[in-house]
């Protein structure tokens, strides 16, 4: 990717399941290669599962600091929000990735640093799936846009384009998913960042093949069956 | 063909309970099943005709549940293990006074508060009745997010056909995942028609009751009688379960739900170091597989029972089979899901 994604905050925000949480952690990984200091912020009030604490020793190994609940705590469903986070917020040295819950209620969580947030270097990213329930169709995108920016109280900067169908994801399913994706973003007067493809699609789909430019995805929440 | 659209497992009972005409939920939430609560609220409170209710408790919830399935309309609840417990007094209630309805329960870590981490410890709890009383629900364990939605579907037809509360059993883990699902166009069921038991209104005709209750002991033994008939006939037709690799097998998973999910993967990675392991996975917990199983017992004689409890279905499984071989058990507790290595070095074990 080239270096549009060059702000010192960036935000995920999006609908519940939309896939911010994969594409955080992708995408801090992928901001480590450029800058020392980056830290992701585990923000997720909503999920009681497949949060992006449970990749902490992978991503510590990376060099990427993870802002998360600790100890018993990191299982528990509850509104944890690490004093830490404002420092970081704060200090310049840092790239921060802030991984938000899902839907507005996820976003009100941001409200809290909204003040300070706003007048920073920061870009809040809507990363929507066109096969999810509530983002199937335009009206229901730009919904969920209006929403998260209302209890946010930030604005939505720029779209990630992530359509997919998990294991059953295919070319023709990125293709249609993205179209579509793409006319929201033109309504919602954004433009799509990047789109978000599985690694296991990077021979078969090139970045000519869009005019956006293409972020491979590695995935890091697996099910207990999986091999890897 | 639907479309294809990818789902949390909760979200899922709740679309394919809306599908299956279910218009009246009542629940409480409660981790990990309250995107299921959740989505009952966003899509029922815009239809017409149809009632979401987060109700004060549990206990409330399946209440509301027992009023509006005597009314003849598809009603469900939803809870994760403790909730259940609260609920039981009216499913016993339900179960006496013959009404259909649907209770999910995605179980999570117990006993008490337990954690909030997928188990499967309320086996006992699902298929032994759980409530007061002689009684069984009709439970149905999924163990994929379309399996969700197909039984979900199925489980609705099933309470009309039987006039019996029925379970989907599942776990935190089923709930939350996410997998591409499909709503599939599904043949029409003939079922009883209601007309002739449901609460409407008693204008022109006489009243009805639905009343769990009859001082009369030799009246309740008949009522006990007529469901103890009930359950026969479900045990009769109702038995649905997977087989996977079972022929010339040297052993016999048996494992449900997210488990046999788990065991598939150990049947691949065992057959990869020559060892041929087979699966039976019940999708009735009850009615119980039981004889398929002892079936099999005939030709393989080791069983392995893998489950996230210390122990609940094991019980069955050795019932089914009957003394006609060995039954070993291995099980990960208190919301721990067992590994396909560490199953694998079980089996390894037994064998």
């Amino acid at each position: 990717m080239n270096k549009i994604l060059n702000k010192r905050i960036m935000i995920f925000v999006g609908s519940f399941g939309s896939g911010k949480t994969e594409i955080a952690i992708n995408y801090s990984i992928y901001c480590r290669k450029d800058y020392n200091q980056v830290a992701i912020v585990d923000l997720d009030i909503v999920n009681p599962y497949f949060r992006t604490r449970e990749v902490r020793g992978t991503l510590n190994l990376k060099g990427i600091k993870i802002i998360a609940p600790e100890g018993k705590m990191a299982y528990a469903d509850l509104p944890l929000i690490s004093p830490e986070i404002k420092g970081l917020i704060q200090n310049s040295n840092y790239h921060l990735i802030l991984d938000v819950g899902g839907d507005d209620i996820g976003s009100v969580v941001l409200g809290n640093f909204e003040h300070f947030i706003k007048e920073l270097d920061y870009e809040m990213l809507l990363v929507v799936n066109s096969y999810r329930p509530f983002t199937q169709n335009l009206s229901q995108i730009m919904q969920m846009a209006q929403e998260i920016e209302n209890s946010s109280r930030l604005k939505i900067t720029g779209i990630v384009s992530n359509p997919n169908l998990s294991t059953q994801t295919d070319e023709e399913v990125i293709r249609q998913g993205h179209t579509l994706i793409r006319q929201a973003a033109q309504k919602l007067n954004l433009t799509v960042r990047f789109i978000c493809v599985d690694k296991r699609f990077s021979q078969k789909i090139k970045s000519e093949d869009f005019d956006e430019p293409i972020f491979y995805i590695e995935r890091f929440m697996h099910l207990p069956w999986n091999k890897f | 063909m639907g479309e294809k659209i990818l789902m949390k497992g909760n979200e899922a009972i709740g679309e394919a309970a809306i599908r299956a005409g279910c218009r009246y939920y009542f629940g409480y939430p409660i981790t990990p099943q309250s995107e299921l609560t959740a989505y009952m609220a966003k899509k029922l409170l815009k239809m017409k005709n149809a009632a979401f209710i987060q109700a004060e408790s549990e206990i409330a919830a399946i209440n509301m549940v027992y009023g509006a399935a005597a009314t003849g309309v598809r009603a469900m609840t939803s809870s994760s293990s403790p909730g259940i417990s609260l609920k039981q007094e009216g499913i016993s209630y339900i179960a006496l006074a013959e009404l259909p309805c649907v209770v999910v329960n995605m179980m999570r870590g117990g006993p008490g508060l337990g954690d909030i981490q997928p188990s499967q410890g309320d086996y006992f709890q699902a298929t032994k009745g759980g409530g007061h009383g002689d009684y069984h629900l009709i439970v149905l364990a999924p163990s994929s997010v379309q399996e969700l939605v197909d039984l979900t579907m199925d489980a609705f037809d099933l309470a009309d056909k039987y006039r019996n509360p029925v379970m989907i059993l599942g776990d935190g883990l089923l709930g939350q995942m996410m997998e591409a699902v499909e709503f599939k166009e599904r043949p029409k069921v003939d079922l009883p028609d209601k007309g002739d038991w449901i609460i409407t209104g008693c204008k022109d005709r006489e009243p009805r009751h639905i009343v769990p209750f009859d001082l009369d002991p030799s009246v309740l033994e008949k009522w006990n009688y007529n469901l103890g008939e009930k359950y026969k006939k479900i045990k009769e037709k109702e038995v649905r379960y997977e087989a996977v690799n079972t022929e010339n097998a040297e052993l016999i998973i048996v494992a449900y739900g997210t488990v046999a999910r788990i065991v598939k993967t150990v049947i691949s990675n065992a057959k990869e170091e020559g060892i041929n392991i087979g699966l039976i996975r019940p999708i009735t917990l009850f009615p119980f597989p039981e004889k398929v199983i002892n079936k099999t017992a005939d030709n393989v004689k080791k069983f392995l029972v893998v489950e996230m409890s210390l122990g609940q279905m094991v019980e069955d499984v050795k019932l089914s089979v009957n003394g006609k071989a060995e039954v070993n058990f291995y099980g990960r507790a208190g919301g721990i899901i067992p590994s396909p290595e560490e199953i694998l070095k079980e089996v390894k074990k037994c064998l």
